[in-house]
């Protein structure tokens, strides 16, 4: 049921900045802007309930909780970049669309360096002195 | 050993079913490379976790203190200023009040010592009102002395003898009562035989009860107003 209501909207949104967009560009990227945060915002509390089953598979099979969370965190990372730069794309600003996404690299990578560091650390231990 | 075995497989199946859910949940093609690099690290973490643990024990705390530090940014410093000063407030809170209770122990047992030895009373149980001061320190506001029975009638026997001595010639005049009961003006001193055992004890405590008071106050400086001193009901011991 939502889904159709979310293409509805969507279709709605569509054509009003079709229309719009000859006359006033800032109130069509508007539009878009807007309703991209409220289908953002919609499905947000959705996640909480994957989030939920996620986190009870992996306290069953023994994860630890740091791989999950920070699975979870890029994946958030991903998400929120990804939403930004489709918005100033939108816009017409590819450039700062592709900074958003650099970003979004950079902190997923930032997410890894502990994980690399503890890798080299055990390599380095393993090797004679 | 089959089980840490087993353990380990089930570990290893969970992680990568992990990293296939996060690889397809992914917005776009962009950020796969990245997300992919991270879930193979994690999988490899996984794999070598046997010898690590082997190797340097317990990695897992460390990999969260780091990734802790990772996430830590320095907008977040006045947010995480205050969240400390709000955890030292609520350890320095805890402490005072600890501390406020091990005084009131302290003096609690002093006041007991002081009491028995000065004014040569036995004490039962002393309790001790102690309030904040806006500086942090704190202030005697109220005493509670309460005499042991047995030992207090004794004490008060020994050191008043007068008072009870008075009780014993009283006692007979409960004779005369049916006589003066006769008279309709007699009506309230009908109680004075029972009441005029009891006048003089109470006497004897009270004064009993200002000389406590008075000792616990010239020692520990509060106000005799503060000092509340409970003598156990005369019948009791009898």
């Amino acid at each position: 049921m939502d889904i159709l209501q979310i293409v509805g909207i969507g279709l709605l949104t569509t054509i009003l900045i079709l229309v719009i967009r000859e006359q006033k560009p800032m109130f069509a990227f508007l539009l878009a802007a807007f309703f991209g945060v409220a289908v953002f915002l919609a499905l947000i509390g959705k996640i909480e309930g994957v989030v939920t089953v996620l986190e009870e598979l992996a306290d069953r099979s023994g994860i630890q909780t740091v791989y999950l969370k920070t699975m979870l965190k890029i994946i958030g990372i991903a998400y929120i970049a990804e939403f930004g730069a489709q918005i100033v794309r939108d816009a017409g600003m590819e450039s700062v669309a592709s900074k958003i996404e650099f970003a979004g690299k950079m902190l997923i990578l930032v997410m890894a360096v502990p994980i690399i560091s503890v890798i080299i650390e055990t390599v380095l231990g393993l090797l004679p002195a | 050993m089959m089980n840490a075995l087993a353990g380990w497989l089930k570990q290893i199946v969970a992680v990568v079913l992990l990293a296939s859910l996060i690889d397809l949940l992914l917005p776009n093609r962009t950020m796969q490379r990245y997300v992919r690099l991270v879930a193979g690290l994690f999988i490899l973490l996984t794999v070598a976790t046997p010898m690590l643990q082997w190797i340097k024990g317990d990695f897992g705390t460390k990999l969260a203190a780091g990734i802790d530090a990772a996430e830590r940014q320095p907008d977040q410093a006045a947010g995480q200023l205050a969240q400390i000063e709000a955890e030292a407030g609520r350890l320095r809170i805890s402490q005072e009040n600890q501390a406020a209770r091990i005084a009131a122990v302290r003096l609690e047992g002093q006041i007991r010592d002081a009491v028995e030895q000065e004014a040569g009373a036995a004490v039962d149980k002393v309790s001790v009102e102690l309030s904040r001061l806006a500086d942090g320190g704190a202030q005697l506001t109220g005493v509670t002395i309460q005499l042991r029975a047995g030992s207090e009638a004794a004490d008060a026997g020994k050191r008043s003898g007068g008072a009870i001595g008075d009780v014993a010639p009283v006692a007979p005049v409960t004779v005369e009562v049916p006589d003066i009961s006769v008279q309709p003006s007699a009506s309230p001193k009908d109680a004075d035989p029972a009441a005029s055992a009891s006048p003089a004890p109470a006497e004897a405590d009270r004064a009993e009860q200002n000389r406590i008071a008075a000792v616990v106050a010239s020692r520990f400086g509060v106000s005799t107003n503060a000092i509340r001193v409970i003598t156990p009901a005369p019948g009791d011991p009898y």
